[in-house]
């Protein structure tokens, strides 16, 4: 896999027109897409609702053929600056092959998810160079500071200000962000679900991982599922080219009833320490109400500071 | 690819080594009960040295399985490797396994579900035929897996046609043994296993190896979206379509909503996933055979030429043209 240049966006404007896609699996219910466009309207932009975002083809959004259509239409249409995924759910990945590649490279738009639409947004990344974000699906924005940075992530034509996890060394703070191996590494931003990350392996838009800054999460899977996908990744030689890990929270992950079962820091940890991966879990990158972040941009790891710092801006 | 080697096959006798590349047994009465039924088989057994050890859901720690699998197979004495049971692990153990001495020392390997992360490598790296079929806990789970088991690996002649277990006359067990969602003939060496593991190897040097293949998979406790997600990775992968055929085995629990992993109950099931993902390819496939994490089983060789004719849906044959062992 060779990387491709990178290609930016156009930062968003108040009254920015934004197409609302559902790429894998269907909004539960109508109001899920309408407070998805409400709130867009409240972060000042435009919103255009997918015309398939409430057909029901099993547990996806219409078959693959309406929802391709849905974000082609979106990616040709000169009047929409940006694609936002309202949901997360399960069928992304089928999408991806019908993609319009060289719509994105003739006229490059922001395109958003999380979750399971981590593979249409590594995907999308690998296949043309275009700067995409991780960030919250619109029905998972939940929160003011989750929404705020969602916002200004895509509205900022400068590098976004450095995500660092709280200091607080007390046993009472409810986050502990947990070094696994102190350093700092440079390279490119890339990561997002693991699942997702992993579904794409063996398969020409699997991201270039050499050199990359990595990040991580996952939500509602059994811990041994995350070791089996790590696994992937450590066994593929991928892990031990990367320049430095950030594991984000694991939302509703864990044993499931299965009390044996490692943790997902287990699992992970000892191989992060084998390959001296400067490495950090509990970083607050991922997972939960995490901050929006550019795919693709130079950034810097150091686990030390427990900081992440955007090296380059991901919008013009 | 290297050139095929066929372990000798297993004689009355003989000496089976028992090891825990995986998860750890579940009780220590099951595993005696198990080692009664070796000597039923007129086998003896050695274990490994850590093979009743604990590491959550792991046997052990890497390297403690890791050993076992060497030593075990270094063992001249020792003519066949039978994990005591899947669950997960295997694939952890792959950048530090010596194939060459696996290579040297050919032996039968047989097991199913995560031990597929051991059968497909190691075929693959050593040319040697790998057995999926039941591990040392399931061989004597029915009439039908015991004789499969002991026909494959003590046989001296091609496993030949495989027929269904008897079926009820009343309330038939779904899916029927050969639904076909493709029809077509179809001959090639035989490849797959755990659909799980098979994705978990895929962009890694340890993928599956499909060309002309008849390739068959399997899963269980998998809702149908995930068994989905995994389908079209492999055919972004090119798995599917320089395939020779694909046989889908009977994939217990792949239900909506039985997902042990308890996510949200969804729709689809599996047959509409598998019609939907595979019966589009211009090669045969079958669904429901008797291979997987059902009590009933049959055990096939990988490596060894087999042959699907699914022209007639109302009289689908498999069969195992080779013989797998020398």
């Amino acid at each position: 896999m060779t990387s491709k240049t990178l290609i930016k966006a156009n930062a968003l404007k108040q009254g920015d027109c934004v197409g609302l896609v559902a790429p894998g699996g269907r909004p539960y219910k109508p109001s899920v897409v309408s407070r998805a466009a409400r709130l867009v309207e409240d972060m000042g932009f435009k919103p255009v609702i997918g015309e398939h975002v409430l057909e029901v083809k099993g547990h996806t959004a219409g078959s693959v053929a309406e929802r391709v259509d849905d974000f082609n239409k979106f990616l040709n249409d000169d009047a929409i600056s940006a694609l936002f995924c309202i949901t997360g759910g399960f069928g992304s990945l089928s999408l991806l092959p019908h993609l319009d590649m060289s719509a994105i490279e003739r006229s490059p738009k922001i395109i958003v998810g999380g979750g399971e639409n981590t593979a249409v947004v590594l995907g999308l990344h690998a296949r043309t160079g275009l700067i995409t974000f991780h960030g919250p699906n619109l029905q998972d924005i939940k929160s003011e500071s989750s929404f705020v940075s969602f916002k200004s992530a895509l509205t900022s034509r400068s590098s976004l200000e450095p995500i660092v996890a709280a200091t607080v060394d007390s046993a009472w703070s409810e986050s502990h962000s947990h070094v696994a191996v102190e350093g700092i590494g440079q390279g490119h931003l890339l990561g997002g679900n693991l699942t997702g990350l992993v579904s794409l392996f063996g398969t020409e838009f699997e991201p270039e991982l050499s050199g990359a800054v990595l990040f991580l999460t996952d939500h509602d899977e059994r811990n041994d599922i995350i070791d089996r996908w790590f696994t992937t990744l450590y066994v593929s030689g991928q892990l031990e080219k990367v320049k430095a890990v950030a594991l984000g929270y694991f939302d509703n992950c864990g044993n499931k009833g299965s009390f044996n079962l490692l943790s997902v820091e287990d699992s992970c940890a000892e191989r992060l320490v084998q390959l001296s991966l400067p490495s950090i879990f509990d970083f607050p990158i991922a997972g939960g109400d995490c901050p929006t972040v550019p795919i693709g941009v130079s950034s810097a790891l150091d686990t030390r500071r427990r900081a992440l710092e955007f090296l380059q801006a991901a919008l013009t | 690819m290297p050139t095929l080697i066929k372990p000798p096959r297993l004689v009355t006798g003989d000496t089976v080594g028992i090891i825990a590349p995986s998860s750890p047994a579940f009780e220590q009465g099951h595993v005696e009960y198990s080692f009664s039924r070796l000597k039923k088989l007129g086998l003896k057994y050695k274990l490994g040295k850590h093979v009743f050890e604990r590491r959550g859901d792991l046997a052990g720690r890497d390297e403690a399985r890791l050993e076992d699998l060497h030593a075990i197979w270094a063992d001249p004495e020792v003519k066949a490797v039978i994990p005591l049971r899947g669950g997960t692990g295997s694939v952890r153990l792959l950048p530090k396994i010596d194939f060459d001495l696996l290579a040297r020392n050919p032996k039968i390997l047989v097991g199913f579900s995560d031990i597929t992360g051991l059968l497909i490598p190691i075929h693959q790296r050593t040319g040697l035929v790998t057995f999926h079929g039941p591990t040392l806990g399931n061989f004597f789970e029915a009439d039908y897996t015991y004789r499969h088991f002991k026909e494959a690996l003590f046989g001296d002649r091609a496993i030949g046609a495989i027929e269904d277990p008897p079926e009820p006359d009343f309330k038939p067990k779904y899916p029927p043994p050969r639904m076909v969602l493709r029809a077509g003939k179809a001959t090639g060496q035989l490849i797959g296993g755990s659909l799980t593991l098979i994705k978990q190897m895929l962009g890694t040097p340890f993928e599956v190896e499909t060309a002309g293949k008849i390739f068959f998979i399997e899963d269980v406790g998998e809702e149908p979206h995930s068994v989905e997600r995994m389908l079209v990775q492999l055919r972004l992968a090119n798995k599917f379509q320089n395939a020779a055929a694909i046989v889908v085995g009977e994939s217990v629990d792949c239900k909506p909503g039985e997902s042990s992993r308890k996510v949200s109950q969804l729709n689809d099931s599996l047959e509409s996933v598998l019609r939907e993902q595979l019966a589009d390819l211009n090669i045969p496939v079958v669904y429901g055979l008797r291979l997987g994490h059902g009590v009933e089983k049959f055990t096939l060789p990988l490596g060894v030429m087999a042959t699907l004719d699914a022209t007639n849906s109302e009289q689908v044959s498999f069969s195992i043209d080779e013989i797998a062992t020398s």
